[in-house]
């Protein structure tokens, strides 16, 4: 072992009072004493006098600005609804979260109608806007859009070529809002 | 086993244990793969495994709360667990203990951090040996925290028998079936407040002064183990990621 | 975030990777994930074993007590198994009552342990038409990483291989079943040199506490996964999501199929059926070398067997 035995600290553990320290990461101030809310290694930053927490588990939860992925689970013109099946960065889920894209929230340029930009079953990588289900996400980013969709037509997979999405079967391109990690493409 | 004693005169009891000696206890985390947050608890005779999901959406809808954390637990016992063969539908004493088990770890809960979700707290009694709700309890608080899931602090349980006229610490299963008393408390040890309080059988008030001092140090005894535990896993797993 | 979660993106990815022999967790097609059994994991349960494979962890536990026996068998011992998928082992595990995957399990379970007749039914009579000894075994499945059935026919096994009768205690019968019971009484193969003693509250036969159940058969079951026209043997949860079809087979220490069970709603061809079933009796044999089986337990197999093939 390489670095010197950490200070662990558990939930409900007194760090220190408010006349000592700034409360960092992971405290909670009681009657002007700190207390850690996780279990995890102490930071202490004796410079500012602070003192935090760093999380050794963390839960995963959709948050402001985080990207996720989802499955278009049923859409209408103006909006659709979004399963949310997993979270970038964070750990696997052990429930989906719901989510809704709205029209305006689809890309930068004007989109008529939501069946435009995405269709039922397609999986997206979108942005959280808001704190709490449902999610309000944002496909505007370049990198943000369908990863993987299906033919309305006839269900072949779709795969990018030439800045679309086409269908090998069917010999057409469908209009889609494209993330820049679309899964499959042309060979 | 009947007409045996339970305590000596030299104040032994049964299974060697002095007066206020807890069994033997061992708390290990993270053993599970698909929960969120687990813990096992070695509890004397107790096995107990306690699995943690979420915050996760609530199902049904209807049932989110608005402003906070929606807390469930599913307390049952395996079907092994007892002597006799417990049927495998749940008793009514299984969905009691569900109850109480949930009001005594909520408090801990920072559950105003996730308004209209779920937190499901699922405690598996594979072996009992009495008190198994505050070996439970126990866990599931470290359950929570392996979970990642922020609280005010751990929640700690022991329960206070008294057998043949004599107060004792850390009741087994012989000791609540042939005892007068039952008491099985929960604090939060940093906090010092009671999240958890039953108690069948007959105590004076003395006793029940007694009974409420002994529990509490019966409980910070609980508490260091579940420290050194936390402690344990943390270095394992600090280890871990320098192997790999 | 899994990389590739999409379903079709993943099971192309693990058939690109089975065209060179290998899987995505670096095992080849015809490797167990590593196997941990604990026998006796639950000392107040008359047999139990904790089964991890991989990270799928399971436990089973037996109990033995005295029950009626049937009216259509009644010189015969009962065997039933369930098993109950604990919500915390997957999210997709929803408290309430057995769901129809638990209870397709425990008896894909049952069936290679009733029809290999690895409990010698006949000697768990007590008192004909009256008591026989019941045995129940419990699967719990506390972590699901795929492959339930293997883990739980394992540890129902390993269970049983651990398990010790307990004591008889009459205390639920009455007085009269146990004077007819005592004048009655002969003694049933294997249990010939025990004695019973008699007291005025219960009679109990001392010697037979602690003595195993009378075994004869060591059935192993082998699920594999087809995906494309390839098989997967112990599939993991990954495999098992993207898997066109699944097929069990249960194999006996003389190589003999006792069980068998197609699932999911794929197909087969009669010679993948063919291909399926030598593979797995290999891997039952391999898998049967690995089990912790207490020798007074072989030494009875083998003698029930002797006895067996003189009859025939």
């Amino acid at each position: 072992m390489t670095n010197e035995k950490k200070k662990v600290a558990v939930p409900g553990e007194l760090l220190g009072v408010e006349e000592e320290y700034v409360p960092g990461n992971n405290v909670y101030v009681e009657d002007g004493e700190l207390y850690s809310n996780t279990y995890g290694a102490v930071d202490l930053d004796s410079q500012n006098k602070k003192i935090g927490v760093t999380a050794e588990n963390k839960v995963a939860i959709p948050e402001l600005g985080d990207i996720v992925e989802g499955v278009i689970a049923s859409a209408k013109e103006d909006s659709c609804s979004v399963t949310i099946v997993a979270i970038k960065g964070k750990k696997p889920l052990s429930g989906n979260f719901s989510g809704v894209l709205h029209v305006s929230q689809v890309a930068k340029s004007y989109v008529n109608t939501i069946f435009d930009a995405v269709n039922l079953n397609d999986r997206i990588l979108a942005k959280v806007m808001t704190s709490w289900a449902p999610y309000q996400l944002s496909t505007a980013d370049d990198d943000l859009g369908v990863i993987y969709a299906t033919c309305t037509r006839c269900g072949e997979e779709l795969v990018f070529k030439r800045g679309g999405l086409f269908c090998m079967r069917d010999k057409f391109f469908e209009r889609k809002k494209i993330s820049r990690s679309y899964l499959l493409k042309e060979v | 086993m009947k007409n045996e004693k339970l305590i000596s005169d030299d104040g032994i009891r049964f299974d060697g244990r002095k007066i206020e000696e807890l069994r033997p206890i061992k708390f290990s985390l993270g053993m599970l793969k698909n929960a969120d947050g687990s813990a096992f608890v070695e509890w004397g005779k107790n096995k107990i495994l306690v699995g943690v999901m979420g915050p996760r959406e609530a199902h049904p809808k209807h049932l989110a709360l608005a402003d906070r954390c929606r807390i469930e637990v599913l307390y049952r016992m395996a079907t092994f667990s007892v002597g006799e063969r417990k049927s495998p539908a749940p008793a009514r004493r299984e969905h009691e203990l569900s109850k109480v088990i949930k009001e005594a770890l909520e408090p801990a809960i920072f559950v105003e951090m996730y308004p209209r979700t779920t937190i499901d707290i699922y405690v598996e009694v594979l072996q009992a040996d009495g008190s198994t709700r505050c070996a439970g309890i126990s866990a599931a608080a470290l359950a929570l925290a392996d979970a990642g899931i922020p609280m005010r602090d751990l929640v700690s349980s022991i329960a206070i028998g008294k057998v043949e006229g004599q107060l004792v610490v850390d009741v087994k299963d012989e000791e609540d079936k042939q005892g007068d008393s039952d008491m099985p408390l929960a604090i939060m040890p940093s906090k010092n407040a009671v999240t958890l309080l039953q108690m069948d059988g007959l105590l004076t008030h003395e006793e029940f002064i007694r009974s409420l001092e002994m529990a509490k140090k019966g409980c910070m005894e609980v508490y260091q183990r579940q420290k050194e535990a936390l402690q344990e896993h943390f270095q394992k797993s600090a280890n871990n990621d320098e192997e790999t | 975030m899994k990389d590739n979660y999409v379903p079709s993106v993943k099971k192309r990815q693990i058939m690109e990777l089975a065209e060179s022999g290998k899987r995505i967790d670096g095992r080849s097609l015809m490797d167990y994930r590593p196997l941990d059994i604990k026998p006796g994991f639950i000392e107040k349960a008359e047999g139990s074993a904790a089964v991890h494979l991989g990270g799928t962890y399971v436990v089973a536990g037996v109990k033995i007590q005295p029950e009626k026996p049937f009216s259509d068998t009644p010189d015969k011992g009962v065997m039933t198994v369930n098993s109950e998928f604990v919500s915390m082992a997957s999210p997709e595990f929803e408290p309430g009552p057995p769901d129809i995957k638990s209870i397709e399990l425990a008896r894909v379970v049952d069936r290679g342990l009733r029809e290999s007749e690895t409990i010698d039914t006949k000697k768990m009579c007590i008192y004909k038409g009256k008591l026989v000894w019941t045995v129940f075994i419990d699967i719990f499945v506390l972590d699901h990483c795929g492959n339930l059935i293997d883990a739980a026919a394992l540890a129902a096994l390993t269970a049983l291989f651990n398990a010790r009768m307990p004591e008889l205690e009459f205390k639920d019968v009455k007085q009269d079943v146990t004077n007819t019971l005592i004048e009655d009484m002969t003694p049933q193969d294997g249990w010939k040199e025990k004695v019973h003693s008699v007291t005025e509250e219960r009679t109990v036969f001392p010697d037979r506490k602690k003595s195993p159940l009378p075994l004869r058969a060591i059935p192993v079951n082998v699920t594999m996964a087809k995906i494309g026209d390839k098989f997967f043997v112990d599939p993991s949860k990954d495999e098992e999501e993207v898997m066109d079809c699944r097929l069990s087979v249960t194999f006996t220490e003389d190589g003999n199929i006792c069980a068998m069970q197609k699932g999911e709603p794929g197909t087969l061809t009669p010679e993948e059926v063919l291909r399926a079933v030598d593979i797995a009796k290999i891997k039952s044999q391999e898998l049967r070398n690995r089990l912790p089986i207490p020798e007074d337990i072989l030494k009875s197999i083998e003698k029930a067997k002797a006895k067996k093939k003189e009859k025939d």
